[in-house]
């Protein structure tokens, strides 16, 4: 059966409209690929926070896309204004988007459900005030402290992707994916987190791919009504192209899967060797500080001096001021030379010269923003933190609410 | 048309199952609806809370050999929860054995089936639209306060992050509180109350991983809510099956229809009862936002994080020196009748606080000689002055009020672009 010959015709407006979602869909995940490719798979977002997905330039390339598809459609309303629907291009368009959103779905889920998205929190961050951490310094922190809950939120995403590849499943697929990108597009939104763009789009193609059946939900869930299952075309008409379609896709599925869990897992595992691998790791009290010459007490009214410094993985040194605040350096250590850096100024340079006499004991003497800074600092016993021993009550009196 | 006559018999597992599933949700329901009466609810279900805080200490002491302690307030994940839950179990288990013997012969529930259903559907209606209610209005979560901001991370418990991750973001409260009411509207109306337990499950499931994976001690309670809607959920799982995984034809839902002649007036005063009950609930979180703890309540007199500045015992200064332990290094001022002291160390203490116009007055609850009391003098906005006596000696604090707005937390905003992600 041909849908070209039984499908009725479609209106003026929807034709206009399925050729400019058509170009637009098919521009943005052609995009997407290598964005996801540099971002997702080899960026870990607490070690290269330059992976923004909001950027100016993320924003002029929407802006692009939506240019060009709509010239896109506007030529091809004119070229092909005989046609009276679209019934298989969208067939295919949907099949396009299913798998799209589908892997988008299971790469967000693997990398939560190995915990490499959300690793767990620092001592840096464990010995920040909770108000100088940014919304989504807090997200991140939130995440990072409870494995059981990435666990759930990456398996609800890995599950909406696995029903998406299966077209029996689609709309569940779709529905799940909408519930649990909701949530992830409201959190990207309140705490200011820069993948409002791509969240957004991910949550559109799962819009899209429920519209079509929007009339059947209608009528289950509000009116009560019987509904008449879906008119799947099937995409091959011969039974053994049908069979190695369903094998092929099946195979690609559990390898991408599968290829995707490997990732998140050594990516994790790599960064949990980094950590207990760096040098200098622990929390470091500054014993003496002198600026310009001048040794400063320890007042907490000082704004410059330092409080601790803290080498959690080997790429971050943190300094924690007098008033508690956090700021991060990029580190780069050297027989005895350390190179700081920042994060958002990749300008910015200096470095110092560390000794480490003993063990426990550390001096480092160098530049900072144009000022000749030595300090003197000891290995402080590693802190225990109640929010990372506070573990699992199935009894609660009162509630542990501090 | 009598559903007893033309509903097929049920399998004898089916029918001791049915007797247990009602004997056990009706007990764990009970007293609802009487206690979600507005105002007055509370005081007519007293004499059936008197009841159990009566049988569920001794159910405790003869059953286990513990004690228990009776909560005010009720509910969480306390002894005395698991012990009523005990003994709902076991009364469910008692009744079911009792109705087996006594209704041998009856071949199904159809009817009592639907009656049950329409009970657990407004029980859980209701539990959702307050869950979702003191959420929309954001009371259960308020906006961080001064405490929590000079908090690190490390020794907040998980549940504190948890509810400060919460307060942070109205918008995000906002919308997760929402889904529940929404999940609660839905299942208020019959055509819809399919719909409304799926959502109902989806919020539910989220809400049980982050109380167990947050150590929040509403579990059980939260778990039971879930159960509900999947008990909801169960009559038309194959219709589900049909619709989202066979691609099958799916069958119609059979209501019974009400008397042609009440139909419509029937779902106005439902309609209306609905709404006024969200109303009130709605407005219940309004009073406990503005009254009690939330965004909306009148702040206290010098609310807010103040730095102490300069300290003199005995007219000899202490710098604000970290290796001072025991001095003070800020005042926190967060409710009307106390205050935090946090020390050099870190450490917070709370202590009773007495305000009058020119005097303040620190108590301690275990020790009632320990009132240290100052004369306090604003002398510039954010700048304070008090002078008096602290363990037998002349002391004077100078406390700088801190800009909350230099907390990034707080004072962040939302950003459509961002260069590099804003996480430091």
């Amino acid at each position: 059966m041909d849908p070209r010959n039984t499908s009725p015709s479609w209106s003026p407006a929807k034709r206009v409209l399925f050729r400019f979602a058509f170009a637009y869909l098919v521009l943005y995940n052609f995009a997407l690929v290598p964005w996801v490719g540099s971002h997702l798979f080899h960026a870990d977002t607490s070690l290269l926070p330059n992976s923004s997905g909001d950027s100016t330039y993320d924003y002029v390339q929407v802006f692009c896309f939506l240019v060009i598809a709509l010239v896109v459609a506007a030529v091809w309303t004119i070229l092909d204004r005989k046609r009276t629907h679209y019934a298989r291009l969208h067939e295919g368009l949907r099949i396009y988007l299913r798998f799209a959103l589908g892997a988008a779905m299971i790469s967000l889920g693997a990398y939560k459900v190995l915990k490499s998205q959300f690793p767990d929190p620092t001592l840096d961050r464990l010995l920040q005030p909770m108000g100088d951490a940014s919304p989504m310094g807090l997200v991140w922190t939130f995440m990072g402290s409870s494995t059981a809950y990435n666990v759930f939120a990456g398996a609800v995403e890995m599950i909406g992707g696995v029903l998406l590849t299966v077209r029996r499943t689609t709309l569940l697929g779709a529905l799940v994916s909408l519930g649990a990108l909701s949530n992830v597009v409201m959190l990207n939104f309140c705490y200011d987190i820069p993948v409002k763009l791509y969240s957004l789009h991910l949550l559109a193609m799962a819009v899209f791919l429920i519209v079509p059946d929007l009339r059947r939900l209608v009528d289950l869930f509000v009116l009560g009504r019987g509904v008449e299952p879906a008119a799947i075309q099937p995409l091959f008409r011969r039974l053994r192209l049908r069979r190695g379609a369903l094998v092929l896709r099946t195979l690609i599925v559990l390898a991408y899967t599968a290829f995707l869990l490997n990732s998140a897992y050594q990516d994790r595992r790599t960064h949990t060797q980094q950590e207990s691998k760096a040098p200098l790791h622990g929390i470091w009290n500054v014993d003496e500080i002198v600026i310009d010459g001048q040794a400063r007490p320890p007042l907490v009214t000082d704004r410059e001096r330092w409080r601790r410094v803290i080498f959690h993985d080997p790429g971050t040194m943190a300094v924690q001021l007098m008033s508690d605040s956090r700021v991060r350096y990029v580190l780069n250590l050297d027989k005895g030379v350390m190179t700081l850096g920042k994060h958002d100024d990749a300008q910015w340079k200096t470095t110092f010269s560390y000794t480490q006499p003993t063990p426990e004991l550390l001096t480092l003497e160098g530049t900072l923003d144009g000022r000749k800074i030595r300090v003197r600092l000891h290995l402080e016993k590693p802190p225990k933190f109640l929010l990372t021993t506070r573990g699992f009550h199935w009894i609660n009196e009162r509630p542990f609410n501090r | 048309m009598d559903p007893r006559n033309t509903s097929p018999s049920w399998s004898p597992a089916k029918r001791i199952l049915f007797r247990f599933a009602f004997s056990y949700l009706v007990l764990y329901s009970l007293p609802f609806p009487l206690h979600r009466i507005p105002w007055a609810g509370p005081i007519i279900t007293q004499p059936y809370q008197d009841l159990w805080n009566w049988l569920v200490p001794r159910a405790g002491k003869h059953l286990l050999g513990i004690n228990v302690t009776i909560q005010r307030g009720g509910g969480g994940d306390t002894t005395y929860t698991y012990v009523q839950l005990l003994c709902f179990l076991i009364l469910a288990a008692v009744t079911t054995a009792v109705w087996t013997v006594l209704d041998r012969k009856r071949p199904e529930y159809t009817r009592l089936d639907a009656g049950l259903r329409v009970y657990v559907r407004f029980a859980l209606a209701a539990s959702m639209l307050t869950y979702g209610a003191y959420k929309v209005i954001p009371s259960q979560f308020a906006e961080p306060f001064p405490s929590q901001l000079v908090e690190p991370f490390g020794e907040a418990s998980p549940m504190g992050l948890l509810w400060l991750f919460m307060g942070a973001s109205s918008a995000y409260t906002i919308f997760a509180g929402a889904a529940e009411m929404i999940a609660g509207l839905l299942l208020a109306f019959r055509r819809t109350a399919l719909l409304g337990a799926l959502v109902s499950i989806g919020v539910m499931s989220h809400v049980v991983a982050i109380n167990f994976s947050y150590d929040v001690s509403v579990k059980l309670h939260s778990c039971h809510l879930l159960a509900m809607g999947v008990f909801l959920t169960l009559p038309h799982l194959r219709r589900l099956l049909d619709l989202f995984v066979l691609n099958r034809p799916v069958a119609a839902i059979a209501f019974r229809p009400p008397r042609a002649r009440f139909r419509r007036t029937a779902l106005v005063v439902q309609g209306v009862l609905v709404a006024a009950y969200s109303g009130y609930l709605l407005y219940q979180s309004y009073d406990a936002s503005k009254n009690q703890w939330g965004n909306l309540s009148t702040r206290p007199p010098f609310y807010g994080i103040w730095t102490v500045e300069e300290l003199e015992v005995d007219g000899v200064a202490r710098p604000p020196l970290l290796t001072d332990a025991t001095r003070w290094r800020r005042v926190l001022f967060e409710y009307p009748d106390y205050v935090s002291v946090q020390l050099m160390d870190g450490s917070q203490s709370d202590y009773g606080l007495i305000l009058g116009k020119r005097r303040l007055t620190l108590t301690k609850p275990d020790d009632k000689t320990w009132q240290p009391s100052f004369a306090y003098e604003e002398t510039q906005p954010g700048l304070l002055v008090l002078d008096g006596t602290m363990d037998g000696r002349k002391t004077r604090l100078t406390l700088r009020r801190e800009d909350e707005s230099s907390y990034r937390l707080v004072s962040r905003g939302f950003h459509w672009i961002s260069e590099t992600p804003f996480d430091p």
